[in-house]
């Protein structure tokens, strides 16, 4: 009996998920967001190997709070040969090729994923790389923006404020004639990669 | 009125770089001869809609602007309150609060900071509180550079311009300016046509300015007051480079962006992208509470005059404004002229409001005369601010402190005396003989109606007024009812309006032949003269309020000696007038202001009497013939009465005609009151395009529910030879009516013998 309303349970969260990533999916592919699923640290590697060698990005810019977060993301890039580096200046992130950071949220409404580095060198990946890849842990995929405003909130009130960025698509402009240009000062391409187990 | 202007000094004029104004009325004349500008802002005008109306099918928006207008209404209810607690949470995040109480408070305070940190560059993020306060200017005075780094922003401060536009700056321009732009001023080959590398040649322009600026300044799209966080929306990811990169972060702020909690603010983000730039959401919003660490944070609450309008129970609410822009893109003269001459430095609807209390109302003076009160800024608020009233109230300001033009004053003076102004229209009914053909004054060759009478022929007064054909004072009793329906039996007071009195007494007699075929009384109050709404549309209160108060006066009388179960009027306007404008013509008199209340809950217009009172059935005055029309929404029957499936019903359901629906159905025909004496070419633009969509659908007859409408439309179809029938939807549904009462006659002969 419980073993089946736990399976019954698990089905129903499978199937709320995946009717989430549905409706993420629908509102963020108009705007020209690659929408990605990996199961782990080394499909993530995988992807991004093969991204690397798609747009040519010699390297990959990875923020320092990922790599402390998922040491183990570190680790499985480094073993598919990737080259790979935190920057520790400003300037190391400016324009980079290839960027990849942690989204702490994905919100299905609105097709939006929060980025939320309170440092500069952690938030300059997100900013400035030209490709820039959001890991998003499958679990952090919610409905609304009412469930971000918790998140939020709870950012704001942390001890010295915060720092947080709900990001909806690459940048853009249609300042000239509404005519839509993707790519101005934030980057050209956004790609979020929904993730089951980041170790 | 009691209202004052706060006295507020100011500074000479700048155009943002030093150089003087230009006069209105040479920026009015540029902006009509200017050949791409109208093109460029219908563009925006039109694209901005079909995106605006498609996102907001995604949320209630009735439901939310009422649930974000009630969040802003808790600040501006309690300002004090929340200004001290989003000071208290941003400081205890690290951020420094500053608070300037003008214009020169707020730059030298920026000053300060820049001179502290020995900053001699800032990349700016979009802020119109930077514009309010003519920063840029006033910095380089100071010699320290400002460089704009949002695309449109760039590309006027490089014009030497200003924003034309609160949300898109440089939407008047076209590609072709925007290349040669480039040329002049980077002085190297950029293409005119392709905007790809135009943005690219901007982006990489700018991109420095984020490195090596010691100072970044954002503005601000709200002040969470609950954490003391920062709210901004931006597309382009220059405000969060600006907020980030440089070692100080200033973010320049108006006290009126403030919201209580976390909750408004997701309900204004939903209702912000969607508004400004039919976006679900703009691709960063971004929350900042206190300084990245190692930075310094500045937020500087800027009053300059948002104290004077908080205080002023008119215009509290212009406090609730988002700056969404929204009111701008349904605007019609604005798209005509842009927001270059539709504004000051603010633009729009909320421009024409906001504007006397940051930068006095003489710069709004002749801006304010632009607005035709269409009421269409209103339906697409998304906090619901009166504005079209708010406008009034403004033009009511201008007139009080610097007169009317004299030719207005006489006509405004002689309308508002009933007996002066019968006579003068019977007089003019006579004199008017020689110049009349048909149904209209053709002046062409009068040099004094020349400017006039060119596109639009005047109509001529009618022979007989409707007070001199219908028994004044009497009552018409009810027929039969000729086909079922909820009003047989009901006492109607009838209001024709002055043009329907004067110049279509036909249409109100329509009117009395649709009531009375309904079995209704029909009873014609003595004494009625016009509503007030020429003289209150133009500022003229004392006017307006002697106009209302005879018209309450003359109802009541009927209201008191019969009963009377509605007053219904032809005239979509005189409903607005006598239901809406009269509450707050007498806000401050409470006597007035109860019987201006008593007598708004009679009113109603004859679109609605018939769905909503009548109820009449779905084909109960169809033909076999099936009539093809269009429909013109008036602008006080569309966004003042909110009528839009009513008229619907009426034509297609009970009378069973085919609707060809106008293009750009919700904009306004240009009529406007005085509005197409004083501006005829935006007028006649307006006019035109309304003509030429009409003829487009193709249908012979274009209904309506306005005689203002009426008139003008009509003019414009004598005076370009189009063929259009344009006429009142009584008139349809009366000609109806004796159709079926002839066919029902004949049935009943037919029986008979």
């Amino acid at each position: 009996m419980t073993a089946r309303s736990d399976a019954t349970n698990a089905a129903e969260a499978v199937e709320n998920r995946d009717r989430l990533l549905a409706a993420f999916e629908e509102r963020v592919s108009p705007l020209g967001v690659r929408v990605e699923r990996a199961e782990s640290s080394v499909e993530v590697a995988r992807f991004l190997a093969g991204l690397s060698r798609e747009i040519n990005a010699p390297r990959v810019t990875i923020s320092a709070e990922l790599v402390t977060n998922a040491p183990g993301f570190a680790a499985a890039l480094t073993a598919e040969g990737i080259e790979w580096r935190s920057p520790e200046e400003v300037s190391e992130a400016r324009d980079a090729p290839l960027g990849v950071s942690l989204a702490k949220l994905a919100i299905a409404e609105t097709g939006s994923f929060l980025l939320n580095e309170p440092g500069l060198l952690d938030r300059a990946v997100g900013l400035m790389s030209k490709v820039h890849v959001a890991l998003v842990p499958i679990g952090a995929l919610v409905p609304s923006l009412d469930e971000a405003a918790g998140v939020l909130r709870r950012i704001a009130q942390r001890p010295g404020g915060g720092y947080a960025s709900l990001v909806t698509g690459p940048s853009r402009t249609a300042d000239i004639e509404m005519s839509l240009t993707v790519g101005v000062q934030g980057p050209e391409i956004e790609i979020v990669l929904f993730v089951d187990r980041l170790d | 009125m009691k209202t004052e202007v706060p006295a507020v000094e100011h500074a000479p004029a700048h155009n943002g770089h030093g150089a003087p104004e230009t006069s209105f009325r040479s920026r009015y004349e540029a902006a009509l001869n200017n050949p791409t500008l109208a093109g460029n802002v219908e563009r925006f005008q039109r694209n901005w809609r079909t995106n605006r109306d498609r996102a907001m099918t995604e949320i209630p928006f009735e439901e939310m602007r009422r649930q974000f207008k009630a969040a802003k209404t808790r600040v501006t209810d309690n300002l004090d309150t929340y200004l001290a607690q989003f000071t208290a949470m941003a400081e205890q995040a690290g951020a420094t609060v500053h608070y300037a109480e003008d214009a020169d408070a707020a730059n030298r305070i920026v000053l300060e900071i820049c001179r502290k940190h020995g900053a001699t560059l800032i990349a700016k993020s979009k802020s119109m509180v930077s514009e309010e306060i003519e920063l840029n200017h006033r910095l380089a005075d100071e010699g320290i550079s400002v460089i704009e780094t949002d695309m449109g922003e760039w590309i006027i401060q490089q014009a030497g311009q200003r924003p034309s536009h609160i949300v898109g700056p440089a939407l008047h321009m076209g590609r072709k300016e925007v290349g040669s732009l480039l040329n002049r001023v980077l002085e190297r080959p950029v293409s005119l046509e392709d905007i790809p590398e135009q943005v690219r040649t901007i982006r990489d322009e700018m991109r420095p300015a984020f490195f090596n600026a010691g100072v970044g300044m954002t503005g601000a799209n709200a002040l969470i007051a609950e954490t003391g966080t920062v709210m901004m929306c931006t597309n382009e990811g220059n405000g969060r480079l600006a907020s980030s990169v440089p070692p100080v972060h200033i973010v320049l702020a108006g006290i009126e962006k403030l919201v209580p909690t976390w909750d408004d603010a997701m309900t204004q983000l939903r209702l912000l992208a969607r508004s400004g730039t039919g976006q679900r959401l703009t691709v960063y919003s971004t929350f900042i509470t206190g300084p990245t660490p190692g930075h310094e944070m500045h937020i500087i609450l800027v009053d300059n005059g948002r104290r004077a309008m908080h205080a002023m129970k008119e215009f509290v609410e212009a406090m609730h404004c988002i700056r969404c822009g929204a009111c701008a893109n349904v605007c019609p003269p604005y798209r005509e002229v842009s927001g270059h001459v539709f504004g000051h430095i603010y633009t729009g609807a909320i421009g024409l409001v906001v504007t006397p209390f940051h930068h006095g109302i003489d710069a709004v003076a002749k801006p304010q005369s632009l607005c035709l009160s269409c009421n269409a800024c209103e339906t697409v608020c998304p906090v619901g601010i009166p504005l079209p009233r708010q406008i009034i109230d403004v033009r009511k300001m201008v007139v009080q402190k610097k007169g009317m033009p004299t030719a207005k004053r006489v006509v405004l003076d002689v309308y508002s005396r009933p007996k002066l102004f019968d006579a003068a229209t019977r007089i003019g009914s006579r004199a008017q003989r020689p110049l009349k053909r048909g149904r209209f004054i053709r002046g062409r060759h009068v040099p004094i109606l020349k400017s006039q009478t060119r596109w639009r022929s005047m109509p001529a007064l009618a022979r007989r007024p409707l007070r001199d054909r219908a028994p004044y004072g009497g009552v018409q009793e009810a027929g039969p009812a000729l086909i079922p329906n909820e009003a047989a039996g009901k006492t109607v007071a009838l209001f024709p309006g002055c043009l329907t009195d004067r110049l279509y007494p036909e249409q109100g007699e329509a009117i009395a032949a649709t009531l009375r075929a309904l079995g209704v009384r029909v009873v014609y109050p003595p004494g009625l003269h016009c509503c007030g709404l020429p003289a209150n549309n133009s500022g003229d209160d004392a006017n307006a309020k002697r106009m209302a108060r005879h018209t309450i006066r003359a109802l009541e009388r009927t209201l008191d000696g019969t009963r009377i179960d509605a007053i219904v009027s032809g005239s979509a306007s005189c409903v607005a007038t006598l239901a809406q404008d009269y509450l707050h013509l007498f806000r401050d008199d409470p006597a007035w202001k109860l019987r201006a209340e008593r007598l708004a809950e009679r009113v109603m217009d004859f679109t609605t009497f018939l769905t909503k009172v009548a109820k009449l059935p779905a084909g109960s005055l169809a033909t076999d013939e099936r009539m093809v029309v269009t429909y013109h929404d008036s602008c006080q029957g569309l966004n003042a009465l909110g009528l839009r499936e009513e008229p619907r019903y009426l034509l297609r359901d009970v009378l069973g005609c085919e609707i060809q629906e106008l293009e750009e159905n919700t904009l306004c025909c240009g009529f406007g009151g005085s509005f197409g004496f004083e501006y005829p070419e935006v007028s006649e633009r307006l006019m035109n395009r309304k003509l030429n969509n009409a003829q487009a659908t193709g249908a012979p007859v274009l209904v309506t529910d306005n005689q203002g409408c009426i008139m003008h439309l009509r003019g414009g179809c004598d005076a370009s030879g189009r063929r259009l029938r344009i006429v009142h939807l009584a008139e349809l549904i009366a000609e109806r009516i004796q159709q079926v009462e002839a066919k029902q006659t004949g049935q009943q002969t037919a029986a008979q013998s």
